[in-house]
């Protein structure tokens, strides 16, 4: 037994942080603005698209700080160094109870004004939910509603959820597929989603993804296509409504039904954000987001910052909302 | 290493049979660094159960042992963090919603392993032999750091002394030669068409790796007593430490004490 406890003192004694693993990044101003400026250098995709010279915000911003910069002081340089970026994918979040850092069109735009779901049951006599993400029901004139809230779930929930769902509608010559507050999810379900309206295969978009700490170090491209999936599709005319709250796999959806022939993309301009993204950590527990990718649409361009154009543009007006009417739907249901 | 073929020549048969059932019950402390999604360093103090089968038939030795282990994880110094995400809608309706950045730890191993004795003496056995292993570490924090999937061949060696008739001490030393690792990629996400996240994740992010790239050293001290012919109790330390630099660097090292029960089969 003494044995076995002098070889586990010795091995404990052994077992130092420092020595096992390294020494921990100093928590100090200059310390957290290299962690951030590295960070945003070695994973950020979308220097090239946005025209952005980090090199220079570095020379830029760097000599700003000292070991007595405060943390007031360092969020307003991150602000400043991020928000050429204009990229909804793109902040930085702190433990403080206040806003997070924005690059991207949120940084002003902070409520939803133009969509809200409580006014849907004004059209939809009979608004039905599967599960958390979708709301369904019947609109007049004999024309289907969709409202995808977001493509978290798997691709076995809107699998179950679509049939179930255009079993419910039963005969429909239209249908309205709502996504103007979806802020994502997972690409490949969005893919799924739009394939069950697709008659046809179609290229889509082409993604590289960041593959090293270089500027050119980028995956090789990877192509998309929307095609037919599952048993039962609608393949008849589709309104689209998307907002400038229609983020991320929600712009990639779009960017699929924008292929297909029978959908029309009515409201406002997607967000602009369609990269996947990640958080890196700072020693000082701040959270940088940050785009990894390079999403360019079917005809070879990115829409990184500007957003999916929409067929018909029209926006309601906080009024409109508050005072319970939805012009876009009643636009998308005329078209129908 | 001179002495090693002088005592095998002395060595007397000690014919050993036994099959071995037994559960670890113990507290694992593990610390963890990715560079890939941040620069802290992540602790954790977990509880790990191991189900182990312990077979020797004469010099042959075959291990099995599934073991898992779970336990909060966070950087030390942010203990108690919490993160706001406070939001209005367009009725002015204002929500703040408030959370603990506390993670947790999920890891597994399943291993099988052989060994032969080239020492094998009424006192002594020394062993060599190779481990086949999965080892899963799923750490879910709100960075995603630590997620690794390692499918691996270890080399191992073990040293067992057998004190008396109800005392036995074993020391071990293991380590990967070759294995495929799943890592997130470099762009620490996975997406690719038609696939689920998981499908995805060990498509885009498994390769092959060698001594050299992905270096690990397992060692461990047991103490075995017996309390009749067919059960023991005993204590256990495992000492863990990986360095895996793919596509950024990961290290790692875990310590675990515990107490373990077994009976002859």
């Amino acid at each position: 037994m003494k044995y076995f406890l002098l070889f586990t003192a010795i091995i404990s004694l052994m077992s130092c942080e420092e020595a096992l693993i390294g020494p921990a990044v100093p928590n100090d101003p200059i310390s957290n603005f290299e962690e951030m400026w590295n960070g945003y250098d070695q994973y950020y995709g979308l220097f090239q698209v946005k025209n952005v010279d980090w090199n220079a915000v570095y020379a830029q911003y760097r000599p700003q700080i000292t070991e007595q910069t405060t943390d007031a002081e360092l969020k307003t340089i991150f602000h400043a160094m991020i928000d050429p970026l204009n990229d909804n994918h793109t902040f930085i979040i702190t433990d403080e109870n206040e806003p997070r850092i924005e690059s991207g069109i949120f940084d002003t735009l902070k409520i939803q004004t133009d969509f809200s779901l409580d006014v849907i049951p004004e059209y939809v006599h009979d608004l039905n939910h599967f599960g958390a993400a979708i709301d369904y029901g019947k609109l007049d004139d004999n024309i289907g509603y969709i409202h995808f809230g977001d493509f978290i779930p798997s691709q076995k929930y809107f699998q179950d959820a679509i049939d179930v769902i255009l079993s419910e509608i039963g005969h429909i010559h239209g249908l309205v597929i709502d996504i103007r507050d979806n802020p994502g999810g997972n690409d490949a379900t969005a893919q799924y989603v739009a394939g069950r309206f697709a008659e046809e295969r179609a290229l889509y978009m082409n993604v590289r993804k960041k593959s090293g700490p270089g500027p050119n170090d980028f995956s090789q491209t990877i192509p998309w296509f929307v095609e037919p999936t599952g048993g039962t599709r609608f393949t008849e005319p589709i309104v689209l409504l998307t907002s400038r709250w229609t983020q991320s796999a929600g712009e990639t959806f779009t960017l699929a039904m924008q292929e297909l022939s029978n959908v029309t993309q009515l409201g406002d301009y997607t967000s602009g954000a369609f990269s996947d993204n990640i958080a890196r950590e700072l020693p000082n527990g701040w959270f940088c987001f940050m785009s990894i990718g390079d999403y360019k649409a079917s005809d070879g361009k990115s829409y990184e910052g500007i957003g999916v154009k929409p067929d018909v543009l029209l926006v309601n007006t906080k009024e409109d909302i508050l005072s319970g009417k939805d012009k876009e739907l009643e636009k998308a249901m005329e078209l129908l | 290493m001179l002495w090693l073929p002088a005592l095998i020549g002395r060595a007397q048969e000690a014919p050993r049979s036994y099959d071995r059932l037994g559960l670890l019950v113990g507290r694992q402390q593990t610390h963890l660094q990715d560079q890939q999604f941040s620069s802290l360093i992540y602790n954790a103090n977990e509880l790990s159960l191991r189900l182990f089968y312990d077979g020797k038939h004469n010099r042959s030795n075959w291990n099995v042992f599934f073991d898992a282990a779970t336990g909060d994880l966070y950087p030390p110094q942010y203990a108690n963090r919490m993160l706001y995400n406070t939001t209005e809608d367009v009725y002015g309706n204002i929500t703040t919603d408030s959370f603990f950045v506390i993670g947790n730890t999920l890891t597994a191993n399943f291993q099988l392993g052989y060994a032969y004795d080239l020492v094998h003496t009424a006192t002594w056995e020394v062993s060599v032999g190779a481990d086949v292993r999965n080892q899963l570490m799923y750490p879910s924090t709100f960075v995603n750091l630590g997620i690794m999937n390692s499918a691996s061949l270890l080399m191992a060696a073990n040293a067992t002394w057998y004190v008396n008739k109800a005392n036995e001490v074993k020391l071990g030393v293991s380590f990967p030669v070759m294995g495929f690792n799943t890592r997130f990629p470099y762009s620490g996400t996975v997406s690719l068409p038609n696939q689920t996240l998981l499908e995805a994740f060990f498509d885009g992010g498994t390769q092959f790796v060698s001594f050299g790239d992905y270096n690990q050293v397992n060692a461990s001290c047991s103490w075995r007593f017996a309390l009749s012919p067919k059960t023991g109790l005993g204590l256990r330390y495992d000492f863990m430490w990986q360095q895996y630099a793919v596509p950024s660097t990961l290290k790692q090292y875990a310590t675990r004490i515990g107490a373990t029960i077994d009976i002859k089969l």
